[in-house]
């Protein structure tokens, strides 16, 4: 599939979404309640992070996308999104564990630019949590002249059955080719793979150069 | 004291025209315990509460739908010294603008936050810059107390632990070198960086300027024109900076005029079109000065940016151009503007004068000119000076116009922006053929008061070389060359008679401060400087060396 055809998708899967929220609005005008209301303002923040993701995707498809690298530190960054996911999971009422395997083997700093990175590991968590079966473990680790991101699962690995939206990994794993590719060293660039991880779910990679 | 509890003691500042924005920032920042905010909802009323309060944090919006947007705000309150180096600002961008806004800026916020924010956003940021202050304020506290020498070696020893504010202490440690003016040290404290990562901007920027403070000016040069002929730094503003200061340095004026009009092409703001206006001015491109001062005038008119010598230099320019009907409009509207400035009607004056005299009306400008003349005791190397000068010569008053170059001249005698503006003046009026007379004759003088107190104190007649340079620098209190010689005689001096004699080391601060206030930031006031420190340290040793 092009990536226009994918955008497409993509934008579908969006509307769909938003019909959902849509919904949940409409019961909590009928039956206000607290629970409710924090679930769809998850739900809609949820949304808006997809958005983000997509019109991301598109600049990226249209114009490139461009990269402002500062020294960052990776297992800050790390540490900030299992503190964000672990909150989210909570209100979801989701029992997944999340965790940082190895901190230790995090360097101290690397340059990539945050925002994109952040972008394109919370689509990676996005997809692990929903195969998940009871954890999620997120990495961080220099590699030779490469920083090693890694998000894996304890689902049932590459091409289980998608338990929610059709092309939501389609869309996480575009984003993250594009933030990989922007990311460059010189001759190198950044990579993104999906394979098969050792505890037998999936396992994202995201390479920075 | 805890994360939390620091949290709590901020006092912070919100920027922000959309009243609904503000309340949700408010909201956001109560979620995290910081609940003395202020908010502005335009850059005037913030510059207001900058001046009366004292933040540790700011949210400013970039877009404030006014003339002054959040980067020209947070400029604006850093060149005037009201942002202390403990308050955190926060620019707030839309998504869509961020990548412009963040490339093209010419000092950086502590942190971007794209919209729309959530109270976590806010907390990571905090939380990361708070730990980075409080992890480099062993360095940042000596600088603060302008402990420049320990400083450095503060960040040698936090270096060694190559942690996280590794590459921020490199960065620190080398603009702390150059000012110090150690430019050999601070090369190699950027070579290191580009080791790390060999496209870093900033590592570049401080080469290129490392470079120009060793006068290695055409190496200068082309780092910095690398840089802006490079995808990430075509829009680094600073780098067309260190390009244009070396082009000039270099003796290539015409070329820094170019580089600073393309960085205000890159940055359109009012300050970056003033430069480029004032600098094609001097260059005697009276159409380009026109262009970037309409611009910047138009910019900033009734903002907190507004800066009345735009006004002047484009009736000025309007005059030169023979436009002396737009020049006295733009003079009319000036007076009602700057009505409560010190020097505006006094300077407009003295152009009236020029544009009445182009507009036929001598009787007029003869007035005018008596008016103008009162404000002015003694010539000084400054605009107002030669527009003075100017309206004498073209009211025919040759005598008093020369005699004011003179002074102009003589008041800082190596400013070669003045040379620049008195040269354009003689053209202008056809006297080009007086140059060498005003401009030679007291640059001459002056030099030769300097090379008779250099040759007294090669004959060891070290009192009275001071004696004669001191003169001079009361005669001349704002020459920065007269200055310069000044502290170097005395060091001179000092390491002559070998004792640390309290009222001369006095004396050099006294000249040090004055020439740091005339030239702010300038390379050959770095290096007097560290001539001055090296003085003293060897006073130290000698002292020591001595038996008790």
């Amino acid at each position: 599939m092009d990536r226009s055809a994918a955008l497409a998708l993509i934008a579908h899967d969006l509307k769909n979404a938003l019909g959902g929220l849509e919904t949940e609005l409409s019961q909590l005008i009928d039956e206000p309640s607290p629970v409710m209301a924090q679930r769809a303002h998850l739900h809609c923040t949820d949304l808006r992070r997809q958005f983000v993701q997509f019109l991301t995707l598109y600049s990226a498809d249209r114009e490139g996308l461009r990269v402002l690298c500062e020294d960052e530190s990776p297992l800050e960054l790390l540490e900030a999104m299992k503190r964000q996911w672990k909150l989210k999971l909570q209100v979801d009422g989701c029992p997944l564990e999340i965790a940082i395997r190895h901190p230790d083997l995090s360097p101290p700093f690397w340059y990539f630019d945050r925002r994109l990175v952040q972008l394109a590991l919370d689509a990676a968590i996005h997809n692990a949590t929903r195969f998940a079966r009871r954890h999620v473990w997120l990495a961080v680790q220099r590699e030779g002249e490469k920083l090693v991101w890694t998000v894996e699962d304890d689902g049932c690995g590459l091409g289980a059955q998608d338990p929610g939206q059709a092309s939501a990994t389609g869309l996480g794993q575009a984003l993250a080719e594009a933030v990989a590719q922007a990311h460059r060293q010189g001759q190198r660039r950044g990579s993104a793979t999906l394979g098969q991880s050792s505890e037998g779910g999936a396992r994202f990679t995201l390479e920075l150069p | 004291m805890g994360y939390q509890s620091s949290l709590s003691q901020l006092k912070a500042l919100i920027v922000d025209d959309m009243a609904v924005q503000q309340t949700t920032l408010r909201g956001q920042l109560t979620l995290l315990g910081i609940t003395d905010v202020d908010a502005a909802a335009n850059a005037d009323d913030a510059y207001r509460l900058v001046k009366s309060r004292r933040y540790g944090l700011i949210l400013c919006d970039f877009n404030l739908n006014q003339k002054t947007d959040g980067q020209q705000f947070f400029e604006l309150i850093r060149e005037h010294g009201l942002l202390p180096a403990d308050c955190l600002f926060f620019m707030v961008t839309a998504e869509s603008s961020y990548i412009s806004v963040a490339s093209a800026t010419e000092q950086y916020p502590d942190a971007y936050l794209l919209k729309p924010i959530t109270a976590a956003d806010i907390e990571d940021r905090l939380k990361s810059l708070l730990e980075k202050r409080h992890a480099l304020l062993p360095v940042n506290s000596r600088i603060a107390k302008g402990e420049l020498a320990e400083a450095v070696l503060q960040c040698d020893q936090l270096l060694a632990a190559r942690n996280r504010w590794f590459m921020p202490l490199l960065q620190i440690k080398g603009q702390t070198l150059l000012k110090l003016g150690r430019h050999e040290e601070a090369q190699q404290v950027y070579k290191e960086a580009l080791e790390v990562r060999p496209e870093l901007i900033w590592a570049r920027l401080g080469l290129a300027r490392a470079h120009k403070a060793a006068g290695q000016f055409e190496q200068a040069r082309q780092i910095a024109q690398d840089i802006v002929d490079s995808d990430d730094g075509a829009r680094n503003v600073a780098a067309y900076d260190v390009l244009a200061e070396s082009l000039e340095a270099a003796g290539d004026p015409e070329g820094a005029m170019w580089a600073l009009r393309d960085a205000a092409l890159v940055v359109p703001s009012a300050r970056r079109h003033r430069i480029s206006g004032e600098c094609a001015y001097r260059n005697g491109d009276l159409d380009m000065a026109k262009a970037s001062l309409t611009k910047a005038t138009k910019a900033s008119r009734g903002s907190v940016v507004d800066n009345p010598q735009d006004t002047l230099l484009l009736a000025q320019t309007l005059v030169d151009l023979g436009q002396p009907a737009e020049a006295m409009n733009l003079i009319r509207d000036g007076n009602k503007s700057y009505r409560t400035h010190p020097t505006f009607s006094q300077v407009s004056l003295a152009i009236k004068a020029q544009a009445e005299i182009a507009a036929g009306e001598t009787d007029k400008a003869q007035a005018t000119l008596d008016l103008a003349r009162a404000g002015l005791s003694k010539g000084k190397a400054d605009f107002a000076t030669i527009a003075l000068a100017k309206a004498e010569i073209v009211c025919g008053h040759e005598d008093a116009g020369m005699a004011l170059l003179k002074e102009a001249i003589s008041s800082d005698h190596e400013n070669l922006r003045i040379k620049q503006l008195i040269s354009r003046t003689l053209t202008d009026t056809g006297h080009e053929h007086q140059l060498d007379a005003v401009i030679e004759s007291a640059t001459a003088g002056l030099q030769g008061k300097v090379s008779d107190a250099r040759k007294l104190l090669r004959d060891s007649r070290i009192d009275e070389a001071v004696n004669l340079i001191e003169a001079a620098a009361h005669e001349y209190p704002e020459n920065t060359g007269v200055l310069l010689q000044a502290c170097q005689i005395n060091c001179m001096a000092l390491r002559l008679k070998k004792e640390a004699d309290t009222e001369r080391v006095e004396r050099i601060q006294d000249y040090l401060g004055q020439l740091e206030r005339l030239m702010p930031g300038q390379d050959r006031v770095v290096m007097m400087r560290r001539y001055f420190r090296e003085t003293l340290g060897m006073l130290d040793a000698h002292a020591q060396a001595q038996p008790h």
